[in-house]
């Protein structure tokens, strides 16, 4: 019961912020002073707006996946093969179709495309609620319905029925609760990843600028050139086997062993970082060459005092909005490096998932990276207004 | 006259060579020039003359192919053609020399406040607190007549107009607090009302900060409005130099006659406006002799084969053409040159006239 009240005390105060929000906003209450400058800020109504139409975006992506999604699993094939041990042929047809309802309603199958449409959308939105499920019991190659379970529910993404994606032996487990589990596996590997790329690729694509065509900027030059020319798939490895062979690292992930964590978290940071030199380098040189700069000279500030305050920061203005991204994408995970160093992450279910069928887990992980990615937009948006001023909040 | 004057650049002999595509090409052909203190010293010349060249040297603001090859600029007693790091220049730049460029949409960086640009002037060569920077920073922008100036201060470029974006440059030269103000066609960019709105306030401030200023301009009228002597420059050399009366009343040099000659405010009604025929040298063309004599009507053989002493006409007087020679034949100048004071008193009464309408 609490959930329910903690659940619906957050709806209404999101609900009531947005709603002062925007009256602050047409001046109907607090016309000047703080509470203006806070609340009245064009930052958090253009934020607001854009969470709105994100949602949406989201909202559409979601229906797309529906539809993609029952259009290409035939969910009485689906039932016969994963509800039944082996020979369901010997069961009498109306066991078997007793079965297959009750199936057809876990999954969400049942009525029609609308009302489908409907429950599916109820499960999925911010709306708490208690769902029941029930665990499998396989008796005489039937599997019953057996151990009731409810639990509380925000989001419901349905539950994942195949074997090679989860251990189901304990009970059921729900795509939300999976996805989340897997994400903390991604995550540590995937940000320290960013991290790297980030650290690295700034100061070296900085470097690089400062002194065009010097000798740090030909080896840059010749490292960038050699990643972009190689496919991603044969540099993977040819990193996998720098770490493996010639400095004897772990080549199997392991969340205990740090060691094992350097070849994952350095091959995408290594990778990732050439591309972010490359565009800290081109936006740097541009900004050098700029009117500004030669003023800036003039005036008689450092050159290092220049670099720093004033071609740096403007040269990153296009690329500050790819570091939300970079940091929720750590979330999901590299499908390739999970594969390649056995990672159990979102890649690794992911392909799992999609070998199986299990298009909740599918449907689930689909539906979450279009959250992620439409939220790192967001982000990267807010994060580019904020340091170009030029850019307007205001329509 | 010229003695009791205080040098405070002089530049002997200066040689200034740019490395492109693996050639070296001269762009400044051994130019001497003295500036001296509180003058308005005018540099005028066409495209690729070089002025712009010439006074980066006084600044250690060449592109970074260009080099000093030769010859010396003395600032204060220090030859600045020796130096080598950017940290030699910090002396000079900002606070002993100001630059102000051509272009005020360009010069101001986009990403930072206007107050932010000026104050780190202030912080920076003055030591000021950042509150004490903003107070006068915000003095310095009311200074050049910048309307609700502390408002206006958080304010970035892209809220300023053109001619107020070039009074925010002004102000940051001024925040410099420099001896010379080096102005790299500092109106070119901007339309006619405001320019000469702007060449007051740097006229006005001049006088009250004993500026010297060198005025690199294109535009003879911008001169006639500002100098106090001026240099014409052609090809890398400069062909002429003397006060504004000397140049503008008395030139010398035939490619002085034929800038004047073809300014279209001293053309009258009657006669088809001149233009200096043929093309100026561009780099890289290798140059014998005098480097205007293909364009020059005057020109005579030994232009093709000697480059023309400097010779003095007057203690502040000289100019660059064999046709000063004793040997040289006499020549008759262009008809405009001839009466040109009475020419420049009918277009000064016109423009007058015009102004007068505008502002009606």
């Amino acid at each position: 019961m609490s959930f329910y009240l903690v659940t619906y005390t957050i709806l209404f105060l999101v609900v009531a912020l947005i709603v002062f929000i925007e009256l602050v906003a047409h001046q109907v209450i607090f016309k000047t002073g703080r509470m203006q400058r806070i609340f009245g800020h064009p930052l958090l109504r253009y934020s607001l707006r854009r969470i709105g139409s994100a949602l949406i975006s989201v909202l559409l992506a979601i229906i797309v996946t529906f539809f993609l999604i029952r259009a290409t699993v035939d969910i009485d094939q689906l039932c016969l093969t994963t509800q039944f041990s082996t020979a369901f042929q010997k069961l009498p047809p109306a066991v078997v179709e007793a079965r297959c309802d009750i199936f057809r309603e876990q999954m969400g199958f049942n009525g029609g495309p609308f009302e489908q449409l409907m429950n599916f959308l109820y499960d999925i939105m911010p709306i708490p609620k208690t769902l029941c499920q029930s665990t499998n019991l396989l008796v005489d190659g039937v599997y019953y319905n057996s151990v009731q379970d409810c639990r509380f529910f925000l989001f419901d993404l349905g539950q994942i029925y195949s074997e090679t994606v989860a251990d189901l032996t304990h009970g059921p487990v729900y795509v939300i609760d999976y996805i989340g589990e897997k994400m903390m596996v991604s995550f540590p590997v995937g940000i320290l990843a960013a991290v790297v790329q980030i650290v690295l690729g700034y100061p070296l694509g900085m470097l690089m600028a400062k002194r065009k065509d010097g000798v740090v900027d030909k080896i840059g030059k010749a490292y960038i050139i050699s990643i972009d020319a190689i496919p991603g798939v044969a540099y993977y490895y040819i990193w996998m086997s720098i770490f493996v062979a010639l400095f004897a690292l772990p080549a199997r992930y392991d969340v205990n062993n740090f060691l094992s964590w350097l070849p994952p978290v350095l091959t995408i940071g290594l990778t990732g970082m050439a591309g972010i030199a490359l565009w800290v380098r081109r936006y740097m040189i541009d900004e050098f060459n700029s009117d500004y700069v030669k003023f800036a000279r003039a005036k008689g500030l450092t050159e290092g005092r220049i670099t720093r305050i004033h071609v740096f920061r403007n040269a990153i203005v296009p690329l500050v909005r790819t570091i939300p991204s970079a940091i929720l994408g750590a979330l999901l995970g590299s499908f390739y490096i999970e594969r390649i160093y056995q990672i159990n992450g979102i890649g690794d279910m992911l392909i799992n998932a999609n070998n199986a069928h299990d298009f909740f887990a599918v449907q689930g992980i689909v539906i979450v990276t279009a959250l992620i990615s439409i939220v790192s937009y967001l982000l990267g948006d807010i994060v580019t207004a904020i340091a170009d001023p030029r850019i307007s909040f205001t329509e | 006259m010229e003695n009791e004057k205080e040098t405070v650049i002089s530049v002997r002999n200066l040689n200034v060579k740019f490395l492109s595509h693996g050639k070296k090409v001269h762009v400044i052909r051994d130019v001497s020039l003295d500036v001296y203190k509180g003058e308005t010293l005018a540099i005028v010349g066409e495209s690729g003359s070089g002025k712009s060249v010439f006074t980066k040297t006084f600044t250690g603001m060449l592109d970074a192919n260009g080099y000093i090859d030769g010859g010396s600029v003395i600032i204060d007693g220090v030859d600045v053609s020796k130096f080598k790091k950017s940290k030699e220049w910090y002396g000079i730049r900002g606070k002993k020399i100001a630059t102000i460029f051509q272009d005020p949409m360009t010069s101001l960086n986009p990403l930072l406040s206007i107050g932010y640009q000026i104050s780190e002037v202030l912080r920076i060569h003055h030591g000021l607190s950042k509150k004490e920077a903003k107070e006068e920073a915000i003095k310095l922008l009311e200074r050049v007549k910048i309307p609700n100036a502390r408002k206006r201060y958080d304010d970035y470029p892209f809220q300023y107009s053109g001619g107020m974006r070039q009074r925010v440059v002004i102000a940051i030269a001024l925040a410099c607090r420099p001896e010379i103000l080096i102005c790299d066609e500092p109106t070119t960019a901007l339309d006619v009302t405001v320019q000469t709105q702007i060449l007051d306030l740097i006229k006005e401030l001049q006088q009250e900060y004993n500026w010297t200023i060198i005025f690199i301009t294109h535009d003879l009228g911008v001169v006639a409005k500002v100098a106090d002597r001026i240099a014409v420059m052609y090809g890398g050399q400069i062909v002429e130099v003397g006060t504004a009366e000397d140049v503008f009343y008395r030139p010398a040099h035939p490619y002085t006659w034929a800038l004047l000659s073809s300014l279209p405010q001293l053309g009258s009604k009657e006669e088809p406006l001149l233009y200096i025929k043929g093309n100026p040298p561009t780099f890289g063309d290798e140059i014998i002799g005098d480097a205007f004599a293909p364009r020059n009507e005057y020109a005579m053989r030994i232009d093709y084969i000697l480059d023309p002493p400097m010779t003095k006409i007057s203690d502040t007087h000289s100019a660059k053409t064999w046709l000063l020679d004793k040997n040289a034949p006499k020549v008759k100048k262009p008809s405009i040159i001839r009466n040109l004071r009475e020419r420049m008193e009918i277009a000064a009464k016109e423009l007058q006239k015009e102004l007068g309408d505008y502002y009606e």
